[in-house]
């Protein structure tokens, strides 16, 4: 046997699967395989985490001590792991944590279709749909199904499809159909819809003769006989097929028992019921077979839309990458620019809990499995034990493929959502030599609890009453091996016992489930600090119990967690959030108005129409502007004081599923309601009860396990359809819809083979249930199941029934009574209690550090002059205008000319500088020859030319701005010409730029400095209003200028002067 | 001549070093002078710090500072040559790869778009042509262009590869072409150009500072002047061999550089909650000796924030998230798509939302259209079920109001209506709709609501000027919907930072860490992805292709964020590291690598530490002051009016919830929604209903012609449809009514049947008009209201037959409906039967159900089988509700909930785990006891 040999283990519960998965990636490290090489899926994201984390805290203590490293090499049975080389590995792992492939299918699909998106024909970008959106994308996909009908061809299949009944609601009807039947859809070809014998039904005139020779037969004075042919006549009239061959004498010719009463039924007779039943089967065929098709028709007709919704929405579920990624992948070069766009090709594939994968999955997984095992067969043959690990030889080539698989087709427990257990069988036909193993060991289990499970197993099929399912039953039971365990002196406990009887006012479904509340209580209260485990098949147990168990005073948590909608504050809100989008709904409004709420919103009086639409778009205005988040979090804050710690942790968590929202809010707050009525939230505190479904409890394990809801029917509803497909890894080549056991029998025999492989996927699916629920048990297991009926005849065929099958000889439950135990009751008091795991909620502690109300040193507050322009408040249409883009461009254009000027006339640029600068401006909206020819404008004008020019400059600004005394002609002056500065004022810091700054020197003395501010607003120079409104707009702005230059050059305020420049008007106006 | 390195004093913050270093180079007495100097920082918020220090340090030192040219490096380039064009704005570029993608004959294109989006979509296209710009972008950075890729040899396995670069580098030349043809150009080929003409020069000093990673093109540029050119690397000088001659830092050294985290300083924790408790904890523990802006917390995942700003928040602690928000949250953003969806489909639901944006609402109000409105338009909808608005005039009720709404509406989008257009054209439009909008609202800048409101028009302005001046050639013809749809694609991602909170601790990004120089610094979520940052697979350019064209690898990621990581904890500094094993979904994550980057044993010790089981955390108390909430079922106002009417229905009320009772047929509250998709089932009924009546009362009520009857059903059918009915009404109605026709089809056979044995119509929604029916208890009495549906008297026989007609999808018969068990719980017929005593018709009355339910075969009688005990018995059951109802016994709410008046499950808290019926009325309750009492009749119940 190859290390490398393609393995298939089946494990079953608490058998260490994980372990063996870690092993095997272990092993392969050792063998010198690049993580990023090692593909390892499962199918939840907590699982994939805890292999990653269990094959790096392997490799850590191994790494850590030298007896766990030998414990390691013993376990991989590889004699050349030293801690040194463990130490080696670790830290090769922990540099490639980025490059490791340990992830769920889900995303490692999604990462490859991004890879491939363009060639997948992906839409750019696309992302996951969510649940909710895409329940939202489906109902928009029905709606414009109904609207597109131009041929009313919908009328025509809703009457086909709802086999003659006139629904009100056809919308429902059509989501009914879509919701239970899109996937199978998917999975299907057209024909495999079509699948019909045609069966010709009797012509009018034979179907007259034969009637008529029915009526004629007689059966002496049998009246009874008489009685049943004549209402199968009038039922065999009305068409009602189902009533027609499941009474009277055609249900028993059909039957093949031709007796009604012990009285044979007269040959002559059975031959034409022969016949009626052979026209009814045609007619009954022929229906089906129309009802089939126009439910596809629909189907294909909803398909269309819903894609086109989908691919312009760039959202796609992770089912449809999948089935897109197999598509892609089923060319056989595809694999390498997958190896390519990824870095690494995956040549090693571990796959968890193998017995959910379902066939898109499986289609979209096989190619890397495929060259996975095709590569192992060239991998450095050397020998080994079971497990997968081998002796190491140092200098042997790592292995270039491999494939693994683990799973227990017991545990099959994820039908409803694709998984498919069959291909876990056909895989190890399909998988040339490999390697199987059975893990029956459980390193989990009390012997009470291993026992208890292979009784329950080896003894159910001596059920009485299993009808149909007996042989299915049988073939399940027999599969599964003898289990053991590796704790064989572990202490444990298990109990089945009858609830007593429920009295008249109470259904016995509630009395059960109270009597195990009480149970749970006295559990908890003997043996504290022990985790317990309540695990029900319906989520309206799990809620029942929760409420059971608060009121016996239990700390219980719900595993996935139910609607916040269970708090009375995150109720008001709603509420709240309602009348925002209808502000009309008095319910709502008085709902508010007499809540706690409403006095904090000011909302007191619910037949205020005028306050509701007031607090309506208050509402829809705070959560547009602030954000689902904020503000709810800012209500929880206000209502706080009138909030026990429970609603106050519900509303903090609604405030968490509020911030995650607002990627999805609309304007219609009623959809986040209904997003908060839908999203299960579990209580953050984790307490020593949890109750939760057994599909949650997967994986999970407790010291004790309760199973309250053991009495609903094992096979629950039927299916809405059945189908066919060839082999496992086949697509479903062939769908019915669901039609009772009286119209199965009229079907054809292979289509009634689907119904029977229906059965046997309950009923396995079933039992699967009941092997999870029972098996999660380290120590006790209590199972609490409804008595047995008075009027029962045959045992229920339920997981209760199961059981008493099982467990009890006489299959009987009398109320209130333990029927089964095994091990010890004292059982808790022969081990040690596990450290305390109940967290005490802490004191908040409180944030002293020293506020800074205004001197903030670091991260100081800017103010650039320029943005002074107006005050505080601006009208929203400024924020908006465009203006012109040709003024904004003229303007920073005519910034740009005047900056190269320093002194008139010499320091002129000429028309090509200025052309030259023109080319580097956004300048696409304007003739520049034109802005030229203004530019010179401006510089003709008398204004702008003193105020460039040196010599009138100073002979004004020494009149303008000094003592008389001081003669222009001492005076020097410096100009600059975009002057930065940054200067700290009070507690921000100003800075910017002046266009231009003119230092007013006498001798080496700075006297004075001027600013002047290039404006190209137009303003009429002759307007005097205009002026000064011009300067009372600029005056904060020039201030500011004045006060920073003021401070940099360390001259008085008074000594810095500044003045606007309007070059277009050719005016200067002084502000100081 | 290199560019010059410098090494900044590794015990204090860079930002200080490099301060240092500018003074000492360019202090001249007095004046400190850095005019001609260019600074370059990897961030603009660290530029804004270094001015901050420069100011300080001019203070301090008394000398007159000129402000640098502080910049970042990105932007340094455009200071080195002078651009021979005007720039292509990021509109400009990806029009121009959009029109260079469809220039290619669309089987040219197969190499890269093997499933091209349709030709009519053009956001589809859009967002390919941002996907080429991407990589154009990218690959210029590092002067590459598609061709060169083309031209790689490639393996084998990756022809397909080949072939595609060979087709996007016929598509970059197009583009360029284009760029070419309306004379600008992008700042990459700009640069690019620049560098083969070496035209690269400067008249300033540049300095570098924390410039630790580079692209290509930015280098050679630096190259060409880097004589003028500084790098100050914030290191120890014995690192020197880190860095590159940019500064940069050199992949292979870092790959194995130990980095000086202690195991004290990482905090291990499990979920988002536990990162900020341990954050609040860790700043309780600084106590005053720090101010709030002595301290920052690094956030290197957003999705933190929240939960880090409520928790320091009930701690005490302001916070500011320096990232504000995104475009996508804005009011005119959001106005904009509610807009675009009603001007693209106008049906009521676009309808409906776009009513309900807020500024839509206050712009209502300012023209003066009734305060409200919104409940005429949700009552109009919940009653005509319209698909789409716009055809009025049957006068009901509200319409006017919903019409005026309406055409308002209308109105103000009319410049957006009309035909496609060029993007150019459609500005203005624009521009014109939201000034509308907001024409006289005024928005204070240092509100935050103003602050995001100007901000975002700002930026919305922006872009629309962009789509003005954009060249002709570029700009596409687009209906208005496809406009709004390009403008807030372009818009979406763009963040408004928030207002300064001078009083807040400042939450930072990780690329702003680095030269942060807070003396203390807590980096939150230190985890793989977020950093450091690395890519395992890409459509385009994977790592392995990267390393090997030198691009941005993983190397250089990690390189790049082990130095920050150093730098964050250089000597100087004070910080904390947390790092979370799950986030906000409760799924794991993995530890940042950086945390392993120490010595063997440490490395090993610290993954033992991560990957162990979690050992939980307490969690902080909800610091909340009682035990119990305050909320209370209210209970209802012993002063409520007399009631002195009842209707049939409402005793079936009262017996299913006395409180639920006083709720809908005291208070008569309502709920109101405009969620139905279709007919509900009591509005398909009083359709059918509309429809029996009014063949009850035709010419033909006692055909027994099958046809006849038919005709008339058919022709009443129509004309109830039209009476109740919207013009344009939801897609699925048609159908429903043709299921009316169906079923009525089935009934007209029935009734010719009943015609013919005997049966005719006597009466149709009779009641005792004059003697009605009085329920007397004690002295006060109740007058009963209601209908019966149908009266039949049978001529012959000499009965009376009272028929109710019921048309829920399956039949029910009357026994069914009245009672369960031996309870009555609905009292209909019975009361029916006691109005024919009150009005002493002596011949025998029979009761019972017509029904018209979904299986047609079972459309016609159900007859009630009481004897006249039962009915006896049943009208005592009448007495005493009334008796209840006039002692007003309203309470308690029945329980469990019954399955009748579900909308009041929330005003009587079911399904909550705290229910609470409060012992004594709450408070709030007294407070609307106090209202005076419903004025005479109003408690009569409808
Ligand atoms: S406040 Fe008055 S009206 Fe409102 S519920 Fe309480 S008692 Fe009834």
């Amino acid at each position: 046997m190859s290390a490398f040999r393609p393995l298939i283990i089946r494990a079953s519960a608490g058998t260490g699967k994980t372990f063996q998965l870690s092993n095997r990636y272990l092993y392969l490290l050792f063998r010198g395989v690049g993580p990023e090489t090692i593909l390892a899926t499962t199918f939840t994201r907590k699982a994939a985490g805890e292999i990653l984390d269990r094959v790096v805290e392997r490799l850590a203590q191994a790494a850590a001590t030298d007896e766990s490293a030998a414990a390691l090499a013993e376990q991989l049975k590889d004699a050349s792991v030293t801690r040194a080389r463990c130490v080696e590995m670790l830290i090769a792992m922990l540099r490639n944590l980025h490059r490791l492939r340990i992830s769920t299918m889900d995303s490692l699909f999604a990462h490859l279709a991004t890879s491939h998106s363009l060639e997948l024909g992906l839409p750019p970008g696309w992302e996951i749909l969510d649940d909710i959106p895409n329940a939202q994308l489906r109902r928009r996909a029905v709606e414009q199904l109904l609207r597109d009908d131009p041929d009313r061809d919908i009328a025509r299949l809703l009457h086909l499809m709802a086999q003659g009944d006139v629904n009100r609601s056809v919308s429902q009807l059509l989501q009914d159909t879509v919701r239970e039947l899109y996937a199978v859809f998917l999975e299907t070809e057209a024909e495999a819809w079509n699948q019909f014998p045609a069966w010709s039904a009797l012509s009018a005139e034979e179907l007259d003769r034969v009637v008529e020779s029915l009526q004629a037969e007689s059966y002496d004075r049998d009246s009874r006989m008489t009685k049943a042919r004549n209402e199968d006549l009038v039922r065999f009239r009305e068409e009602d097929w189902e009533a027609f061959i499941g009474k009277g004498l055609a249900a028993k010719v059909i039957d093949g028992d031709p007796r009604y009463h012990k009285k044979p039924i007269p040959e002559s007779s059975v031959e034409l019921y022969g016949l009626l039943i052979r026209h009814a089967r045609g007619l009954v065929v022929g229906r089906l077979s129309a009802q089939t098709k126009a439910t596809y028709d629909m189907l294909a007709r909803f398909h269309k839309i819903f894609v086109a919704l989908k691919l312009d929405e760039g959202r796609l579920r992770f089912e449809d990458v999948t089935r897109i990624l197999a598509q892609g992948l089923s060319d056989s070069n595809a694999l390498a620019g997958f190896d390519f766009r990824l870095d690494a090709s995956v040549a090693h594939v571990l796959l968890d809990e193998f017995q959910d994968t379902s066939l898109p999955q499986w289609q979209a997984i096989r190619p890397f499995a495929a060259r996975a095992v095709i590569n192992s067969d060239d991998s450095p043959r050397s020998a080994t034990a079971a497990g997968g690990a081998g002796p190491a030889e140092a200098t042997s080539e790592p292995p270039r493929g491999s494939f693994f698989c683990v799973g227990d087709e017991k545990q099959a427990i994820y039908a409803w959502r694709g998984g498919r257990a069959e291909i876990f069988a056909a895989l190890e036909s399909e998988i040339p030599g490999v390697d199987r193993a059975t893990l029956a060991e459980s390193f989990r289990s009390a012997p009470a609890v291993i026992e208890t499970v292979n009784r329950v197993f080896e003894r159910l099929p001596r059920h009485n009453h299993l009808e149909r399912f007996e042989s299915h039953v049988r073939t399940w039971c027999e599969a599964v091996p003898r289990h053991t365990t590796a704790h064989r002196d572990r202490a444990g406990y298990v109990t089945l016992e009858s609830a007593p009887r429920a009295d008249e006012s109470t259904f016995q479904v509630a009395r059960t489930l109270a009597h195990a509340a009480d149970r749970i209580a006295s559990l908890v209260a003997a043996s504290p600090g022990r985790s317990v485990g309540v695990l029900a098949r319906k989520n309206e147990a799990v809620a029942r119990l929760i409420y059971e168990l608060r009121q016996r005073g239990v700390a219980a948590s719900e595993e996935g967690g139910n609607p916040l909608t269970d708090s009375v504050a995150v109720q008001t809100i709603l509420s709240l959030l309602h009348l925002a989008d209808h502000p009309g709904d008095t319910v709502s409004r008085f709902h508010l108005a007499h809540s706690p709420l409403g006095p904090i919103l000011k909302f007191t009086d619910h037949q205020d129409n005028a306050g509701a639409a007031r607090l309506a778009i208050h509402v829809r205005r705070s959560l547009l502007e602030q954000g689902y988040g904020p503000t709810i979090a800012r209500w929880t804050s206000e209502l706080r004081p009138q909030l026990g710690p429970r609603d106050y942790q519900r509303m903090e968590q609604l405030v968490e599923l509020a911030y995650g929202y607002q990627s999805a809010a609309t304007l219609r707050t009623t959809e986040f309601v209904r997003h908060i009525e839908s999203e299960r939230v579990a209580d953050p505190l984790v307490a020593p009860v949890r109750v939760m479904t057994v599909h949650q409890s997967k994986g999970l394990q407790f010291d004790i396990v309760v199973l309250p809801d053991l009495d609903s029917s094992a096979t629950g509803q039927p299916a809405t359809f059945v189908t066919h497909q060839s082999h496992p890894t086949k697509p479903v080549d062939r769908v019915c819809l669901y039609r009772n056991a009286s119209v199965q029998k009229l079907l054809p025999h292979d289509i009634r083979e689907m119904f029977e492989e229906e059965d046997r996927k309950q009923i396995s699916e079933s039992l699967c249930v009941l092997y999870v629920a029972i098996t999660r048990a380290i120590h006790a297991l209590h199972m609490v199941i409804a008595p047995s009926k008075n009027s029962e005849t045959n045992l229920p065929r339920s997981h209760a029934g199961f059981l008493r099958a099982a467990l009890i000889e006489s299959g009987l439950a009398p109320p209130g009574e333990l029927l089964y135990q095994e091990g010890d009751p004292d059982w808790h008091k022969r081990t040690v209690v596990p450290p305390q795991t109940i967290l005490v909620p802490q004191a908040r502690p409180e944030i002293t550090l020293r506020p800074l109300p205004d001197h903030r040193r670091r991260g100081r507050e800017r103010t650039a002059p320029s943005g002074l322009e107006s005050g505080d408040q601006q009208a929203v249409v400024d924020a908006l205008r465009t203006g012109n883009a040709s003024g904004r461009q003229f303007g920073t254009l005519i910034h740009a000319w005047f900056e190269q000027i320093g002194w008139l006339p010499n320091d002129l640029p000429t028309d090509g500088q200025l052309r030259r600068i023109a080319e580097e401006q956004e300048a696409s909206e304007l003739n520049v020859e034109d802005c030229l020819r203004r530019f010179q404008q401006f510089l003709g004008s008398p204004s702008t030319t003193k105020l460039l020019t040196k010599s009138d400059y100073l002979t004004g600004f020494a009149q303008r701005a000094l003592d008389s005394a001081i003669q222009a002609a001492e005076l020097r002056v410096d100009v600059e010409r975009e002057y930065p500065f940054a200067v700290q004022q009070e507690n921000q810091l100003l800075t910017g730029f002046v266009d231009r700054l003119l230092l007013i020197y006498q001798g080496n003395r700075l006297l004075a400095a001027d600013i002047v501010d290039y404006k190209t607003d137009t303003i009429d120079p002759s307007d005097p209003r205009a002026l000064q409104a011009a300067k009372e707009r600029y005056r904060p702005q020039q201030q500011a200028y004045r006060s920073a230059i003021a401070q940099v050059f360390q001259l008085p305020t008074t000594q810095v002067h500044a003045s606007l420049l309007f070059v277009t008007a050719g005016v200067e106006v002084p502000i100081a | 001549m290199p560019i010059a390195r410098e090494f900044l004093a590794w015990d204090r913050p860079a930002l200080a070093g490099a301060v240092d270093y500018l003074l000492n180079r360019y202090r001249v007495g007095s004046i400190w002078d850095l005019r001609q100097v260019v600074v370059a920082l990897p961030g603009a918020r660290a530029g804004r710090r270094l001015l901050e220090l420069l100011v300080d340090r001019a203070d301090e030192s008394g000398c007159r500072l000129v402000p640098p040219i502080i910049t970042t490096a990105g932007k340094v380039p455009e200071l080195l040559y002078h651009p021979q064009r005007p720039f292509a704005s990021e509109v400009v570029q990806q029009l121009a790869w959009l029109q260079a993608i469809r220039g290619l004959p669309i089987e040219r294109l197969e190499p890269v778009v093997p499933y091209p989006p349709p030709p009519t979509d053009f956001e589809k296209w859009a967002a390919l042509a941002s996907l080429l710009s991407r990589q154009h972008r990218e690959l210029a950075g590092d002067r590459l262009d598609f061709q060169k890729l083309a031209e790689l040899d490639w393996d084998v396995g990756a022809v397909w590869e080949r072939r595609r670069w060979q087709v996007l580098s016929e598509i970059q030349s197009a583009y360029l072409r284009l760029l070419d043809s309306i004379g600008c150009w992008d700042l990459q080929t700009a640069r690019l150009v620049a560098i083969e003409r070496g035209e690269c020069r400067t008249d300033c000093d540049i300095v570098l500072i924390g410039t630790s990673d580079l692209n290509r093109t930015i280098r050679q540029m630096l190259d060409d002047v880097a004589d003028r050119v500084t790098t100050l690397i914030h290191a120890p000088r014995e690192w020197a061999d880190r860095f590159d001659a940019h500064g940069c830092v050199e992949p292979a050294a870092w790959s194995t550089a130990e980095i000086d985290l202690r195991s004290s300083q990482v905090e291990v924790v499990d979920g988002p909650a536990d990162q900020a408790a341990v954050v609040v904890e860790y700043l309780a523990g600084l106590g005053p000796r720090h101010g709030r802006d002595e301290v920052t917390i690094g956030i290197l995942d957003d999705t933190l924030v929240p939960q880090l700003q409520r928790q320091l928040g009930a701690a005490g602690l302001p916070t500011r998230w320096v990232v504000g928000r995104t475009m996508a949250m804005m009011a005119p953003f959001q106005l904009l798509a509610v807009a675009a969806d009603f001007l693209s489909d106008d049906r009521f639901a676009a309808f409906a939302s776009l009513v309900r944006h807020p500024d839509v609402g206050d712009f209502l109000g300012r023209s003066g259209v009734p305060g409200d409105w919104l409940t005429r338009v949700d009552m109009y909808y919940a009653e005509r079920l319209p698909q789409r608005l716009g055809s009025w005039g049957r006068g009901n009720h509200g319409e006017d109001v919903v019409q005026q709404v309406y055409d308002r509406m209308k109105q103000w989008l009319a410049p957006l209506q009309g035909p496609a257009r060029s993007l150019r054209d459609w500005s203005q439009p624009l521009q014109t709709v939201l000034e509308t909008i907001y024409s006289g609202v005024d928005a204070s800048r240092s509100t935050e609501a103003g602050h995001y409101l100007l901000a975002a028009c700002g930026a919305v302005r922006t872009m629309l000027l962009q789509f003005s001046t954009m060249p002709p050639v570029l700009a596409a013809v687009l209906s208005a919907p496809e406009a709004i749809a390009y403008l807030l694609r372009n818009l979406e991602s763009q963040e408004i930072p928030p207002l300064p909170a001078p009083d807040s601790v400042e939450m930072l990004g990780w690329l702003e860490l680095p030269l942060d120089d807070a003396p203390v610094t807590i980096i939150t979520s230190l985890n793989e992805g977020a950093v450091p940052e690395s890519l395992n697979s890409d459509l385009f350019l994977p790592n392995q292709l990267r390393v090997r064209l030198g691009l941005l690898d993983n190397a250089r990621r990690y390189a790049r964020d082990a130095y920050a990581l150093s730098a964050i904890l250089s000597p100087g500094r004070v910080a904390k590291v947390v790092t979370g094993r799950r986030d906000a979904d409760g799924n794991p994550r993995i530890p940042g690598r950086l945390l392993f980057a120490t010595r063997p044993e440490e490395a090993v010790e610290r993954a033992r530490r991560w990957f162990a089981p979690p050992v939980a955390r307490p969690p902080l108390a909800a610091p909340t002051v009682r035990n119990r909430s305050t909320f209370v079922v209210p209970r209802p106002a012993q002063d409520s009016a007399t009631v002195s009417r009842l209707s049939v229905t409402a005793f079936r009320n009262y017996l299913a919830c006395p409180f639920r009772f006083y709720l809908r047929n005291i208070l008569r509250l309502r709920a109101l929604d405009d969620s139905a998709e279709e007919l509900d089932g009591a509005m398909f009924g009083t359709m059918v209903h509309e429809v029996l009546r009014i063949f009850g009362t035709s010419e033909h009520r006692n055909a027994t012609d099958v046809e006849r009857i038919r005709a008339v059903l058919h022709d009443s059918l129509d004309d109830v449809c039209r009476r109740y009915l919207a013009d344009q009404q939801l897609a699925p109605i048609q159908l429903q009514i043709t299921q009316m026709r169906l079923r009525l089809d089935a009934f007209a056979q029935w009734q010719a049947e009943w015609a013919r044995s005997g049966w005719t119509i006597q009466h149709v929604e009779m009641w005792g008009e004059g003697n009605p029916l009085k329920i007397e208890v004690g002295g006060e009495s109740v007058i009963v209201d209601g209908r019966i549906d149908r009266v039949d008297w049978h001529e012959h026989d000499r009965r009376w037959m009272l028929l109710d007609y019921k048309t829920s999808d399956t039949a029910m018969t009357p026994e069914k409906v009245h009672r369960q068990g031996d309870d009555w719980v609905d009292l209909q017929l019975p009361l029916y039967h006691q109005l024919t005593r009150a009005l002493s018709w002596t011949e025998p009355v029979d009761l019972g159900y017509l029904v018209l339910p979904k299986d047609l075969q079972s459309v016609g009688l159900l007859k009630a089988k009481w004897n006249s005990e039962e009915l006896k018995a049943a009208q005592e059951v009448a007495r005493n509700v009334v008796q209840r109802i006039l002692n007003r016994e309203f309470w308690p709410p029945t329980s469990p909930a019954p399955l009748l008046l579900p909308e009041f499950d929330r005003i009587c808290q079911e399904r909550t785990l705290d229910r609470n019926l409060g012992e004594e009325p709450s408070p709030a309750c007294a407070a609307v006891d106090a209202r005076p009492p419903a004025k005479d009749g109003e408690g009569r119940a409808g």
